[in-house]
Parts: C-alpha cells; structure tokens; sequence
C-alpha cells in the first residue's frame, strides 16, 4: 500500500470520515423532506400564475418562479418525491433482477453462465435510448400508468435500463468466492448449491451489492434528467429533478438568464449525486479488504 | 490467438443479426409511419408512396427484404430525405461521431489516468480528496446542464469558443469536453483504486526498497496491471459516449449520427434507424474486442477468459 | 492461451489508434471555404428538396430559392407579381386562367424552360402513384380528381399549352387564390433530369443554384449565372444551417455566427426581450394560421355543448397571450383568422359590406372582440364569439344541472385527458389550461405528451378528449381553414360532422360571386364556432431574430420570406 511506502501519514485519517458523514446527512434531509412533502403547506400542484412568470427570488417565492409562474422551492421539493422513487425504482430492479441474474449465472455451471452472459451483453448492445423511446410511446392505457398518472410505467422502465451491471459484479463476485476454500469445504460436506448461493455466498456479496447501488443510482437520475431533455421523461404537473434540470437548461442565453431557475436545481441535483458517489467511495474503501487507504 | 477471434466472430454475428432483429420489430410497432402530416393526403395517395417503398408488403417479408439489403450493403434512401441513401447519410456523419466520440474517450482516458496518479500518489491528502470530487462532479450534472453552463462560460463571459457548430478545430473543444467528463471521472476512480491495490504488492515494495521514488513506481510498474479494469470497461464506456453523443451533438450543432438515433425513431425512418442500430452494434462489438485484447497485452500474467 | 508478445504489437497498436484518429480527424473536419453572405439558421435538416415531396418550412425556404414559379409575391403589398409569367388572365366565369411565360427563360444548366415544363410538372404533381403531398392543391382543375382516383388518364387533365409560351386551366370550381397558389413551392417547375430526386448538379430555374448539401450540417446555395427571371438576387451565396435545439439558434445568433434565426424557443421570449439590442433584431409578423384545440364530441363530457362552451368561456387568452407566449401572438375567439383589424379597417369604409373579402395583403393580426366591433358593418351579435366570462361559463354548467364551485349541488363533471405532441409550448399550454380549468370549472383533468406521430396516429384513430392542434394556411381564403372540418375531409380527426355545415362549406366552394361566397363562409364558420369541436386559442405568429446588417426583411404571411430582395449593409 502506498501507505507503506509513505509510512508517517496519520492524520488524514480522522478527516477522512467527514465528507461521507455530510453525504448522507445531506441524504437523509433529502429522504425526510419527500416523505413530509404532502404534509407541508405548499400552493396545489397545478397552480400557475403567469403573471408572476420568471420573478427572481423574493419574501414570497424564496427560490423565485418558473415561466409559468410556479414557486420554484416548491417544485424542488415535489421534485425530490418522484426522483427518489425513480431511485428506489432503479435500485428495486437492478437488485432484484441484477443479484438473481448474477447468482444464477456465477454460482452454476460454465455453460449456464455462458448463456446468461451472453444475454446481458445483448442487453447491453441494444442503444437502450431507442428501446426506451419506442417503448414510452407506444405503451398507453395500462393500469399502472393510470394509477401512477403516467409514471409507473416509467419508473419500470428506468428500472430495467440498469440491471447488467449489478448482474456483471455479482457474477464476477459469485465466481471468485465460489472457489474460496470456504465454499470448497460446504460442498465437500454435502450442501447443496443453492443452499451455499443463499446462506455463505449471498452474505459475502453484501457490500459488493451496496456499492454498485450507490454507482447504480446516480445514472438512473441521470437518465431521467436524459429523458427529460427528450420530452419523453415525468410529465406535468408531476415534477422532477429531472424536469427541472431541462426547465434550468432551456433558461440558460447569453443574454439574460434567470439565475435562480439554474442554481437551485443544479445544486441540488449535485449534492445529491455527489452525496451519492462519495458514500459509494467510502463504503467501498471500508469494506475492501485490500484498500490501501486502511 | 486464432480460435479466440473466430469465437468471438461468430458471438459478433449472432448478436448484431438478433438486435437487428429485435430492432425491426420494435420499431415497426411503434404506432404512425413515416408519411404521417398534420395536413394528410388522401388515403389512396398516401398508400401510393407508402407502396413505392415496400411498406404494403407483409411484415415478415419486409424483414427478409431489409435484411437482405443490409447484408449486401445496399440499403436504400432513407424515408424523411429520401434524396440521400441511408448509406451516404451515415458514411457523412460517422466520420464526425467517431472523431468527436474517440477524441473524446482518449482525452478522458488520459485525464483519469492523470488523476487516478495524481490521487493514489497521495492518497488520503486534500489532493487526493479535491481529485475525487472534481472528477465526481461531471458525473454529478446531466450532460446538458454541463454542456449549457459550459457555453456561458467559454463561449459568451470569456470570448473563447465557437458555441455551436462545425467549423473549425475550435468548434471540437467544448464537445469533446462534455463527453470526455464521464469517462474521465471512472477512470480516475478505478486507477485510484487499481493503484492502491497494485502498490502493495510484493514487487511494488520491492522497487521502493531499491530507493526508487513512488511516483516512477506507480507509474511505471503499477499502472500496467491497475489499468485492467479500465480495460474491460472500454465497451460499456463507449456505449455511454454513444449515448452522450445524442445530447452532445444536438446542442452543438455537429452533423454526426448521433441525432439520427432519437429523430430517426421518431421519425419512423426505418432504413436508417436500423442502419444506426446496427453501426452501433457493430463498433460496440469492436471496441469490446479491443478491450478484451487490450486486457490480455495488459497483463502477461494471464487472465481469466471464462 | 499464449500472452502476446510485448514491444512490437504495442507500439503497432498505439500507432493504428493514432493513426485512425487523425486521419479520421482530417477526413471529417470541416472545410470551410469562407462565410456566406447570408446565414440562416434554419431549424430542422430539410427532408427533401424537390418541390413535390416537400412538406415542411425549412426545405420550402430553400426550395423556393432554387426554383422559381409562375408568380412572385411583391414583398411590400403581397400582391401577386410577374414570375416565369409575364401576365395572366382569367375568364368571366372564373373557370378559365391563361399564364403567358417570359420568353427565354432557362434553366441552370442553359436547357430552355417553357409552358411546357409547367404542364409536365403540374402533370407529375397530380399523378397519384407520385403520392405527392400537395397534389390535392390543383385539385380543381377539370380531370385531375377522376385521375387522381384512378377513373380516368394523364392526358385527359386540363392542363394545356397551345403554344410553348402559353398555359392554359380549365377548372370545374372558381379558384380566385389560383396566383397565390402559382407562388408555392409544389407548383415550381421540375427538370426531367430529376427523377424523382433533389439534388447537387440537378438543374433547377430560380435565381440560385445549390452548390453543397452537408447532412445535418449546412445547405449553400450560389447565385445562377443562368437566371433570367425577373428579380435578380443582391446576395450571392447563402447558407441555411440545420440547427435541431431552439436554445442553440439563439446562442449562434448570439455570437454572430448565423445573421438570421427562424425561431425563438417560448421560455426565452420573456428573457430576451428586456434587452433592448435584441428588441431591434426582433421580428414578429403575423402567420396565416390558428393553434386551437381539437375537441372529440363522441367521447364523455365532450358530447354536452355546454361544456364545450365553458371550456372556452372560462380560458383568459389574453393572457395566455401576453404572459405566457411572450406577448406577439394574438388571441383569437373565432376559427378563421379574418378580418384583420389594422388593414381593415383601412380599406374597409371604403367597400361595401358584402365586399369583404379575405385579402391577400393579410398585414395585419387575427380577429380580437375588439377589432370585430370596431369593423361597425358586422354587428358583434351576429357573430358568435365566445369571449373571456368565467361567471357565464358556471351559470351555462349550473343550468344543465353540473356541479361547479359556485354550485355544489349538481352532478360531478367527469374528467377527461388533454393531449399534446412534445413541445415546451405545448407542454406550457396544456398546463395553463389544466389549471384554469381546475380553478374555474372544478374539471380534473390529465395531461399527456406524445411523440409526433404517435400523436397524429392517436388523432387520426380519434382515441383522444382533446388535442393540441394547429392549422396554417395554404392560401389566403377561408377555405383553407373551414374545408377542414366537413364530414368528408380526412383532417378532421374529431368524429363532428353536422349536414348544414357541409352545406354552407359546398355552397361557398361554387358560388362564383365573393359576395355569395363570404356570406356562405361567414354562416359556416358561426356553425363551427356554435356548436363544432374546435377550441381556438390564439393566431400563429412567427418570431424571427435578424442581425441589424440584413436589409430588406419584410413580413411574409405564410412565413416565405423573398431572400431576392434581401441585402446585406457593407459596413
């Protein structure tokens, strides 16, 4: 480890917890205020007002307005609600298509892994964009999107965009402590595989799951942000980071932009984010046992 | 050598003809066609032109007939331009995407692998941590924020670059700047960690016992082996360029394929959807067997090609 | 499997991968050669540049800067004016209209161009194994629907030149617009080189020729050394850029990279105009054409005419006008866009009332209540405007019985879902009246975007409440607007069709005097108005932004700007 090639550093250790520890009282906050969000007193979410449109921040609009005149700080509240579901959304499948897809294949034989490999760089080659669109168009009706108002289907679409990695690690993971001598030594005393899938291997993958979750979710907002950008993302009066975020890129001349429409979304979509990938990086260095940085 | 390529031929193949496969029926049951206006034609007349480009056949034989097309090279017009072949649209723009795309790559490539050094060398140090969250911020904004804030800022506050368009050399800048942010951050996370790791092997402590300074050893003896997983992803990495290109080249103007993705879907343009689909395939199927072949000069040690 | 051998495949691999970049970098970088005169900043790739496929505005820009028609529009009156035609009559009866051609007249590449190109390109236009979309245009020439049905032939179509200088119609219906028409890009002469296709190095008649098509990237056109028509280009080349993002237009404009911008995206109008350097670049005229709604009346609660009806009392347009849409375009209660109050009333008190026609030098803007009262000939309770009168709007539902929020007691008025193709503005719209419905009405409703031709599918298979929709005209005659909605027209796509509308629509298309022809428009559009499933909302605009240095920008009201008369300042 590099630290035993510069053996006298210490100090940075007790610094090193901070920023993970702000990363997710950061998230928390985020997390507490979509789950109180209905309970506040905020204006009805169809109310537009188009005379105050694009008002700068003021006693009344503490973030100021949108073009159509709704309060901005309201909006990113409302907006955190549906991003964290099209988080869990994406995090929901990708465990639990990605885990079970990663263990089956991994944890059998070199022909099934094969096969189920072989599916997910399918998966991979097709441009998702394309199947997304196709998909967000054609589909209408349906029982989910009349109940979610249009976004259950989406959400299951943002689940399934992201699964291969997660099946990609737990794969690579099932392998490599499958031939642990621990593994070995079950099965030389009779248990079955599936059994040693569920009860030594499942609890080892664990941690290798958390961080590729924390790697997962940011791009699933990403790629809402991305839809967003398209038109085909969560559709009004619903609102999202998302939305905002293509709301504070369509502001953006050179001539006169309303400052607040871009700032407010953007840094909170970035601390989001941030908070996100920096807790991914920590829970990875902790749980490594190879890390240098111990 | 030989055997492994002819596999991975033959995997190639069977890939690019299913997605082609599933590509054409997807996008055939998407609802409206290519002719559809908001001030519409008689219904006759309509069927006319739907006719003169097979669309009338029955579904199955339109599949055969495109595949066949393909496989010869020889697609045909495109539907919304049917002035230009699906062929010359994308022999125009490829050459733009795949600049734009692998200056891209390589410039994020090289910038992660800087940091990645620059981090491990110090590891733990506000060095290291600014690293980290610099690298963490292009993946922290949607591409298009980026790409809009980055154009106030070089384009108009400090008089520097064209803001759209394709120009000259400068009209490259800010592009290749955007795409190049994701692929820099996760190569910068994986050399870092890949460094960290490597540097406490036997031969790492080896060289600094014979007194060689740990920057010419991570550079030198680490970042072979730490580069692996930088390697293996190449192909998911150049699929998310792929993907950034849409974005990319629709705000800055630049005549690539990107857009032809998205518009050419929406557009029911099928001859070039399908054209763009299969590129797409084709060059993620290469860049991954470059990966898989980078991996194996990477690490002499052999790796495992199960 | 063997490791591959070090030194030699490495360096070839480092230098195959450079070697491909540059390459591929010298093949694909631009080559320049010098700005254009003119730059425009054009909006979306054309489709296609040959005058019988093309259906949008980006490749009509071009298109009508490579060929040339029978007749031109004067860019200060709109009057039609000589083109390839020198002059042109018409029979007393209407039926029969005689174009004389310019003599000597070619095309691009010297070949002469005469009557009887016209005849074969009009010939090819109508020809239904074509599918061109404008066909229907020439419709009324006698012959050219029994063709086009497939019940007669090519040569029984009455196109015919008795001599290579003279055209001659013979038409089964009167078409007073016939010369406006002659100015539209369908109609432009075709060389038989063509084929079917547009192109470098195909001729084409008008004052440039093109010189390069770059995919996605720019159109250039250079000045013909060939032409011969009447108005001879200031400018010599010109570049029409495809720029797909609205937000882009505005920054290359910004930067002075394109000196003319087709389009300003909703959201930046409010912003933009407090500049006052981009106030001078400004430019908002008048488009021939209305954004409405489309109402299904076979679906619940849209078959209940009071609903209809509240639906549009309660709607502030004005301000849905000034505040949301930047304050250009107009607010509009009634179907067509006509009279227009600022000409008008000009021309008006000196004309009979009986007189009024559709004018072709449409200047001014759309019909507003108060412009309806000023013209003082047509009487404002004659004419069905529904106006801004929320109260009205609760009394006409609380009468029939449905439950307002001034009135808790009647029956809950079902909701139903607003439908739009993707679009800020669009988008913007559909939630300004899903609110104003909300607050006013008590009506829930849902909003749903589709992409376009899934939103011309659902349309056309009538699988919607109410629907986003706009319709510009083709000509300036109310035909083009109230032809719409008869039972047998396939842009209908509401399932409405009512036998007395029908009625007054046919009467109009044959009455020969305009007197008898405006009364029978007016009566139709009162029916629409009264009981049709059109929700009128405002009338187009359009938004240009030109740099200071281009000269000779006039309002075009279809939006086809002359780029003849177009001059740039030397500085």
């Amino acid at each position: 480890m590099i630290a035993s090639l510069q053996p006298h550093k210490s100090r940075w250790r007790q610094t090193r917890k901070t920023l993970p520890v702000l990363s997710l009282a950061w998230l928390t906050l985020v997390v507490l205020i979509s789950i109180l969000t209905p309970a506040l007193p905020l204006e009805p979410i169809d109310s537009v007002d188009p005379e105050q449109a694009i008002s700068a921040p003021s006693i009344h609009h503490w973030f100021g307005t949108d073009v159509l005149g709704r309060d901005l700080f309201s909006r990113i509240l409302r907006g955190s609600r549906i991003s964290l579901a099209c988080a869990l959304a994406g995090a929901a499948t990708a465990l639990l298509v990605g885990v079970a897809w990663g263990l089956i294949a991994g944890g059998g034989s070199r022909q099934r892994d094969n096969v189920m490999m072989r599916f997910v760089d399918l998966v991979d080659s097709i441009p998702l964009v394309f199947l997304v669109i196709l998909v967000a168009s054609v589909v209408r009706g349906s029982v989910i999107e009349e109940s979610g108002g249009g976004l259950g289907v989406f959400f299951v679409i943002l689940g399934f965009v992201y699964w291969t990695p997660m099946a990609r690690v737990v794969r690579g993971e099932t392998i490599s402590l499958a031939n642990r001598e621990w593994a070995l030594a079950a099965t030389a005393l009779g248990s079955s595989p599936q059994r040693i899938l569920r009860k030594e291997i499942l609890p080892n993958l664990v941690p290798t799951i958390l961080v590729t979750l924390t790697l997962i979710i940011p791009r699933v907002l990403l790629f809402e942000a991305f839809l967003s950008f398209l038109g085909l993302g969560v559709q009004s009066p619903h609102v999202s980071w998302g939305t905002l975020a293509r709301d504070a890129f369509e502001v953006l001349n050179p001539v006169n932009t309303a400052w607040w429409l871009v700032l407010y979304p953007s840094l909170v979509l970035a601390m989001s984010l941030l908070a996100l990938n920096i807790i991914g990086d920590a829970l990875r260095s902790d749980l490594d046992p190879k890390d240098a940085t111990k | 050598m030989t055997p492994f390529l002819v596999r991975r031929f033959a995997s190639a193949t069977l890939t690019i003809w299913a997605v082609f496969t599933l590509s054409f029926f997807i996008i055939r049951s998407a609802p409206g066609g290519p002719f559809d206006l908001e001030r519409e034609p008689a219904p006759d007349i309509k069927a006319a032109i739907e006719a003169r480009y097979d669309l009338d056949l029955p579904l199955w034989k339109q599949y055969v007939q495109q595949g066949w097309l393909w496989l010869t090279l020889d697609p045909g017009p495109s539907l919304r331009q049917p002035d230009h072949d699906v062929a010359t649209i994308l022999s125009q723009g490829f050459p733009v995407s795949v600049l734009l795309g692998g200056w891209a790559l390589v410039t994020g490539i090289l910038a992660g692998l800087a940091l990645g050094i620059l981090s491990a060398w110090r590891p733990g140090s506000w060095i290291d941590r600014s690293v980290v969250l610099f690298a963490s911020l292009g993946i922290s904004l949607p591409m298009y924020l980026i790409a809009g804030l980055l154009i106030m800022t070089f384009s108009f506050h400090w008089n520097l670059l064209p803001p759209a368009g394709w120009t000259s050399l400068a009209s490259l800048v800010l592009p290749m700047t955007c795409l190049a942010l994701a692929p820099a951050a996760q190569v910068a996370r994986l050399t870092r960690s890949g460094l960290l790791e490597t540097s406490s092997e036997d031969f790492a402590r080896t060289a600094k016992a014979k007194g060689r300074s740990p920057l010419s050893i991570l550079i030198l003896h680490c970042l072979r082996p730490a580069s692996i997983p930088v390697a293996s992803t190449l192909g998911p990495t150049a699929a998310a360029l792929l993907t950034g290109s849409l974005v990319v080249e629709q705000i800055f103007a630049i005549p690539g394929i990107g857009m032809h993705f998205v518009q050419g879907a929406m557009n029911r343009d099928y001859p070039l959807v399908l054209g763009v689909v299969l590129l797409y395939t084709v060059l993620l199927q290469v860049l991954t067997l470059i990966g898989d072949l980078l991996i194996m000069w990477l690490d002499p040690r052999g790796s495992d090609m199960r | 499997m063997r490791p591959v051998s070090a030194r030699p495949t490495r360096a070839l691999f480092a230098v195959t991968v450079l070697f491909c970049l540059v390459w591929g970098g010298y093949w694909a970088l631009p080559t320049l050669p010098g700005r254009a005169d003119l730059v425009i900043g054009n909006g979306t790739d054309p489709g296609s540049l040959h005058p019988h496929r093309a259906t949008g505005v980006p490749e009509g820009r071009v298109i009508r800067a490579l060929h040339e028609g029978l007749v031109l529009l004067d860019p200060k009156t709109q009057e039609p004016q000589p083109g390839c035609a020198h002059s042109w009559n018409v029979s007393d009866d209407g039926l029969i209209w005689t174009f004389y051609l310019q003599p000597g007249l070619q095309w691009s590449n010297g070949d002469p161009l005469d009557a009887r190109d016209f005849r074969r390109s009009w010939l090819d236009l109508l020809d239904p194994s074509a599918g061109a979309p404008y066909g229907d245009l020439l419709e009324s020439i006698q012959g050219a629907r029994e063709w086009r049905q497939g019940k007669s032939l090519r040569d029984q179509v009455a196109i015919t030149t008795p001599d290579p200088l003279t055209l001659r119609l013979k038409l089964v219906q009167p078409t007073p617009w016939l010369p406006f028409l002659c100015t539209q890009t369908p109609l432009q002469p075709v060389h038989p080189q063509a084929l079917g296709k547009a192109g470098v190095g195909i001729p084409t008649n008008g004052p440039w020729t093109l010189e390069r098509w770059d995919l996605r990237d720019r159109i250039r056109i250079i000045r013909s050394p060939h032409y011969r028509g009447p108005a001879k280009p200031a400018l010599r080349t010109i570049d029409f850029l495809a720029v797909e993002a609205g937000n882009t237009l505005i920054n290359l404009f910004a930067s002075g990279a394109i000196d003319w911008a087709v389009s300003v995206p909703t959201t930046l109008l409010p912003l933009l105009k407090k500049d006052p350097l981009w106030r001078k670049a400004w430019r908002s005229d008048p488009y021939l054409g209305i954004s409405f709604y489309r109402l299904n009346p076979t679906r619940p609660p849209l078959q209940h005419l009071e609903i209809r009806k509240a639906l549009s009392l309660v709607l502030n347009r004005e301000q849905l006008c000034r505040d949301i849409l930047g304050g250009d375009p107009e607010p509009a209660w009634n179907f067509v866009p006509w009279p227009a109050p600022a000409l008008e009333r000009q021309n008006l008190k000196s004309q009979q009332p009986d007189q009024l026609t559709f004018l072709p030098g449409y200047s001014g803007s759309a019909s507003t209540r108060q412009g309806i009262r000023d013209v003082d000939h047509i009487s404002s309770e004659q004419w069905p405007l529904l106006g801004f009168d929320p109260d009205q709007a609760r009394d006409l539902l609380a009468q029939a019985g449905w439950k307002t929020p001034s009135s808790p007691e009647g029956r809950p008025i079902p909701s139903f879902e607003i439908l739009h193709s993707t679009g800020s503005t669009h988008s913007i719209v559909a939630q300004w009246l899903q609110s104003t419905w909300s607050r006013e009405l008590g009506i829930e409703t849902r909003i749903r975007s589709m992409e376009w031709r899934s939103f011309l599918q659902t349309q056309r298979d009538q699988d919607y409440d109410v629907s986003r929709s706009s319709w510009i005209a083709d000509y300036p005659d109310p035909s083009t607007f109230l032809q719409l909605f008869t039972s047998t027209s396939n842009n209908n796509r509401t399932g409405w069709s009512d036998a007395e509308y029908d009625a007054e629509v046919a009467a109009a298309l044959t009455a020969a005097a305009s007197k008898e022809r405006n009364k029978h428009w007016k009566n139709a559009e009162q029916i629409l108005l009264e009981r049709g499933p059109v929700l009128p909302l405002w009338s187009t605009t359009t938004t240009h932004l030109v740099a200071p240095e281009i000269l000779g920008f006039r309002p075009h009201p279809l939006n086809q700007h002359d780029l003849r008369h177009l001059e740039r300042r030397s500085p």
